[in-house]
This record gives structure tokens, sequence and C-alpha cells, in this order.
């Protein structure tokens, strides 16, 4: 029992990132295999996401998002592509960026494509304040926003699941707190750790995450309790529940995960993407690429037959490898 | 001169009246503008030209019209030469603010007489509003080398490397005002014509400005032009809180934020301590933070941390886009 390398999924891609980084996957290598997973807001962007915002390209619409999302291939294309053809695509750090725009330009019609987890939904919901406030009528909000703790029900749900811990998003954590991980750790009987993002902070992460499964602790330990409330965020849960209601949502390489989503409520509708373009619906395409089974900790990157080959930052096949917080490309960044 | 650039700047009477307006705020540094071209009256042997855009263009710490000077001289210096003279070409879309003209001309009038550099000849040029994004300015820099040029092809393994200061505050400060962040410190956008001392005095094999890329994209590329694998450790990597704390927000490695004033510099092994203590004499924060490793099939940067683990640093694929969470 001593000598079994502990399988422990981060369900977070700056974790990811940060792991890879700091050499720590090696580092504790003999001790537990860390695997990645659906924690990266562009890897979980389904294709059909992507194609639904290239058809409002086509439609004149302008899109603003995130960068990352530029380089996501759709069926027939990037965002980025589009936008050197001549469509209008641009890209934002702050959604509160947008207003400012939309009111000087008030005959453009625009779509933000909002991407994000419970970390960047406050962002939206801010913006879709300010969009009340100033009066602007010529943006809409295409919410891509995903909530983390259906996903992880799903990913233990699965009756083919290895994962024995959980290294939980400390971002993430510090919006909803720590109440809803304890609930998943007490019915999936597994170890959860919220962990910071400091090399310092990963590894005492990880030292408790080995303590809690070679003891067989069950629950949820707060290793980034510098920042991480046990009730999370009243003001950012406040601004979610006002403006979102949960929806279901379709995670690429997941399929649709029930509630996992957060949907503008009725009363904001006027400036809901879907209500003013409901042809989007209508538009659905396949994941070609193997990012799902990445996601799901059930394909390491490297044993990908596309990774690194015809698949790489320069030409990425999916948004595993786009993504700056996606596994493929820290796999592919950091390899030694 | 009325409050904008117009498209009529390109020609006839407005064009003379453009051109005056440069001259009188270029005065002390024209040599000829008079004439399509200049007269090199003296030996040169190194030259380097470059374009430079940026947003915004006034900067803490500098703007486009210091950046354009210090970048062509930089690039100069890097070579082992002294800057003599320097061409200078400007693009300007219609509807530029004649005030912030103004302001950029005299501070590449005030870099220019700093370094005691001269303007050997110049051009300008307006474009249709949306042709470019306000100003674009282009610079040559012509110098004499102070000893044999330097190149990438002096390295030889067991060559150590030096970076001159801290890094990522160019790209850190410009990023922070893109982004509306206050941030308490400048971009290091400087001229280096003082390191031309240590080539005169040290067995230098190579120095590098660290512009777009950052260290980890010069690192890159000499690692490939050499064949040699270069090690790194992390820990000797001078990185100011500031510039920390913009790279974590945005989620960027300030290995590959730009740098305006600081080198990456190959010297012998056996010239380090004599460099570094030269260095820190005159003023910079000089750190010792690697050498050349042995060559290499494929040629690659190692950075060393301070676990012991030895990854590879690679070379920047595109441009850095700050994460989402």
């Amino acid at each position: 029992m001593e000598n079994k390398v502990h399988k422990v999924m981060e369900v977070c891609g700056t974790h990811t990132h940060a792991l890879m980084q700091f050499g720590l996957k090696d580092v504790y290598r003999d001790k537990m295999r860390l695997v990645s997973g659906p924690g990266c807001p562009v890897c979980v962007t389904s294709q059909s996401d992507i194609d639904r915002l290239l058809y409002l390209c086509d439609q004149g619409v302008r899109i603003y998002t995130f960068g990352d999302l530029m380089k996501v291939p759709g069926s027939f294309g990037t965002l980025r592509e589009k936008r050197a053809l001549g469509a209008d695509v641009r890209e934002i750090y702050n959604p509160l960026e947008i207003i400012e725009d939309m009111r000087k330009q008030p005959t453009t019609i625009a779509v933000f494509a909002a991407i994000g987890f419970e970390t960047t939904a406050p962002l939206v919901a801010e913006l879709i304040a300010e969009i009340e406030k100033s009066g602007v009528k010529n943006l809409y909000i295409y919410s891509l926003l995903k909530r983390i703790p259906p996903a992880i029900e799903a990913l233990l749900s699965d009756p083919d699941c290895e994962i024995d811990g959980l290294l939980c998003p400390g971002h993430v954590a510090t919006v909803i707190g720590e109440t809803p991980f304890v609930k998943l750790s007490e019915k999936f009987e597994k170890p959860f750790v919220i962990a910071g993002f400091t090399a310092e902070q990963l590894i005492f992460a990880l030292e408790k995450m080995y303590e809690m499964l070679t003891k067989g602790i069950i629950g949820v330990f707060n290793a980034y309790y510098s920042t991480v409330k046990k009730e999370g965020s009243p003001l950012a849960l406040k601004a979610l529940k006002k403006f979102f209601e949960t929806s279901d949502a379709e995670w690429r390489g997941l399929s649709v995960i029930k509630d996992s989503g957060f949907m503008l409520k009725k009363e904001y509708s006027v400036i809901n993407a879907l209500q003013k373009y409901p042809q989007l619906y209508k538009i659905t395409s396949k994941d070609n690429c193997p990012c799902g089974q990445v996601l799901k900790g059930k394909l390491e990157p490297e044993d990908c037959s596309y990774f690194g080959v015809s698949c790489n930052p320069e030409n990425p096949l999916g948004p595993c490898m786009v993504s700056s917080e996606g596994s493929c490309h820290a796999v592919f960044l950091y390899r030694t | 001169m009325d409050g904008t650039i117009t498209i009529h700047h390109n020609s006839g009477k407005r064009q003379t009246e453009l051109l005056k307006f440069i001259k009188e705020h270029l005065s002390n540094a024209v040599i000829s503008m008079e004439e399509d071209g200049g007269v090199i009256t003296q030996p040169v042997d190194v030259v380097s030209t470059d374009s430079f855009t940026i947003y915004p263009y006034f900067f803490p710490g500098g703007d486009i019209g210091k950046l354009a000077v210090t970048g062509s001289v930089n690039d100069v210096v890097m070579l082992g030469a002294e800057p003599i003279f320097m061409t200078l070409s400007i693009i300007l879309e219609e509807g530029f603010p004649l005030e912030s003209f103004e302001r950029i001309v005299s501070s590449i009038d005030n870099e220019l007489r700093n370094l005691d550099l001269k303007i050997l000849c110049g051009d300008t040029k307006v474009m249709n509003r949306g042709s470019i994004d306000g100003i674009v300015l282009n610079t040559t820099c012509f110098g004499k080398s102070v000893r044999s040029p330097l190149s990438v092809s002096n390295i030889e393994p067991g060559n150590a490397v030096i970076l001159t200061g801290p890094i990522g505050l160019h790209g850190a400060a410009i990023m922070a005002m893109r982004k509306g962040f206050n941030v308490d410190f400048k971009s290091d956008c400087r001229a280096l014509t003082s390191l031309l001392e240590i080539v005169k005095r040290y067995n230098i094999k190579t120095m590098r400005d660290a512009t777009r890329g950052g260290v980890a994209q010069i690192l890159n590329e000499i690692a490939v032009s050499t064949g040699c694998d270069i090690v790194i450790n992390e820990d000797m990597l001078l990185i100011q809180e500031g510039v920390k704390s913009v790279a974590e927000i945005l989620g960027v490695d300030p290995l590959y934020l730009a740098c305006e004033g600081t080198a990456v510099i190959f010297c012998d092994e056996h010239d380090s301590d004599g460099v570094m203590e030269t260095l820190n004499d005159m003023g910079f924060y000089p750190s010792f933070i690697g050498y050349v490793r042995e060559k290499s099939i494929i040629p690659r940067v190692m950075l060393k941390n301070r676990f012991g683990v030895e990854r590879v640093l690679p070379m920047l694929v595109e441009e850095l886009t700050p994460r989402i969470c």
C-alpha cells in the first residue's frame, strides 16, 4: 500500500502551469502522478461555441473576447484568422473596457464572448451591471461561463475514474469558498486540498495531499487559507446570484454537464446574445481532437498521437495546446 | 501649424511647414534635412536599422521618440561600436495630435543631445487615417567599432552569461499601462553606450539588449546560433517586485517581457569578475546568471530552479496573452 503511486488531479490550469514550471510533477513522481483536469476555460470551450462565434463574425457582429480564445480552432478556422480576413474581433483584458467603445459607436453591434469560471463570472456580472447603468444598447453577452463543482462531480462519477485525490482551484475557491468542495469530497470519499500558486504553497498542498492519501483521510484541507475563506466571497457570490442562474453547459470533450453553466437570468434576456441571435442554437459541431481525454485525466498529453507532431503551440489542433493554461501547452513548454 | 496632422502635410506648403516644425525641434541635431541625403564624413563600420511602433506612445520612463533613438543606438552598441550618426524616418497618421508629435520630436532631440548624436538625413510621410496606428518611426544608426565587431560566432562553451540589470521592466510597464494598473516602476528605456567601456577592457564575446521577447528570446536565439546549450540559474535573475506582480496578475513570465535598457553579455569566464565589478562601478545592477554549456544536437536554454530541477526555457511562439483567471 505504501508504494502506491496515487493519481491526483489538479483542477486548475494555473496549477498545471505552476506545477510544470517549478518541476514539481517530477519531484513527486514516485508518490503521486499529477494529472491535469478541466480547469482551463479556453480548453473546455466546445467547438460548437467557437463555430457560433465565427458565425456571428460572418453576420458582421463585432466580437469581444479574452486573448487565448482567439486561437482556438473551430470547424472553419479561428477568430484570429477571421480577424485577419476583415472580421471585427477584439481582444480585451477587462470586460469593462468594452462599455466606452460601445458608447462611442452606438450603431455597432457587439457580442462579448464571456468565457471563464467562477473567477471570471463576477467580472462579467459587473459588466452587465454597467450595461444597465450606462444605457448601452448595442452590446450582448454570450455567456460561456462555467461552474467547476459540477464538472468535478461529472469526472468523479465516471465509473472508470482513477483519480485518488483532487487539488482544488485556489482562485475558484476564493469566490465559492470551501463548502461546495466539502460536499464533493464526502460524496466521493476522496481527499481534496485547496491550493495556492507559489512553489511553497503548492508543496504545502501536495505534502498535505500525500498525507491524506496515505492515512486515508477524507475531507477538504484548505492549504490556501490566507486567501480562501470558508464562505468564499459574499460580494462576488451576491453578484453572481443577481445576474445568473445555473444551466446545463457543453464542455469540450466532456459533453453536456448538468447545471455546470452560468446563464443570464430572464430579466436580462434583452442583452442575451442567444435571444438576439436564436440561430446560434442550430449550430452544433463535433470536437475532433482528443483534448477531452486529456481533460478527464485519461490521456497524458505526451501520449496523444498528435502531441508535438501535428499539434504544437504554433499549430494547435485543440484548445489544450492553445491556452497558456492548457495541460498540453504546459507539457510542451516545460518538457525537459 | 494647426493642431493635427493632415494628409496635406505630405506635399506643398504644408509639408514645408511640417519639415520646418521638425527642424526647429531638432535644431541642434540635424546635419542636413535640406537635401535628399546626407554625406558621411567619418569612417563607419557598423549600421543597424529598426522601426518603432508602440502603444501607448508615452509611457513611464520614456516615449516612442526616446525608444526610437535608444533602440537603434543600442543595436549598434551591442555590436561593440560607438554611435556616430542616425537617420530618422517619420510616418504619421492623419489626425495625429500636433501636441503629441511635438513631445515626441522634442524627446528625440533630448536623447540625441544626451548622446551627442546627430541626424544625418530624414524623411516624413503622412498616411490616411486608419492606415497606421498613429505614428511609426524608423531610425538607422551608424557606428564605429571600438574593437573588432562583437559576434555570436565568438561564443564558446564555458563562457559566462551576465545580465546588466533587472529584467522585464519595459514590457511590464507597457502592459500595466495598457491594463490601467498603477505601478511604481517605469520602463528601463535608455541608451547603453556606457557598455562600450567593458568592451574596451574585457574579452566580451557578444552582447544583446533583451528587447522584444525578453531575455528568454535572446538566449534562445544565441543557443540556436552557437549550437550550444545555455544554462541559466533562475535564482540569479533580478526581477523587481512590481514587475513580478504585474507578471503574476497577467499570467506572463517576466523572462519574456521586453527590456529596453538591460543587456545580456557573454564573456570569457576569466573576465566575469572584472565585468561584474566594472558594471557595478558604472551604476548597473549586474548578475552572473549562467554559462554556455557544450554543443548540442538540439541547442536549448535550460533554466535551473531552486529545487535543482532543470527545465527548458523555450522560445516564445507568439505574442504574450494574459491568462483569463
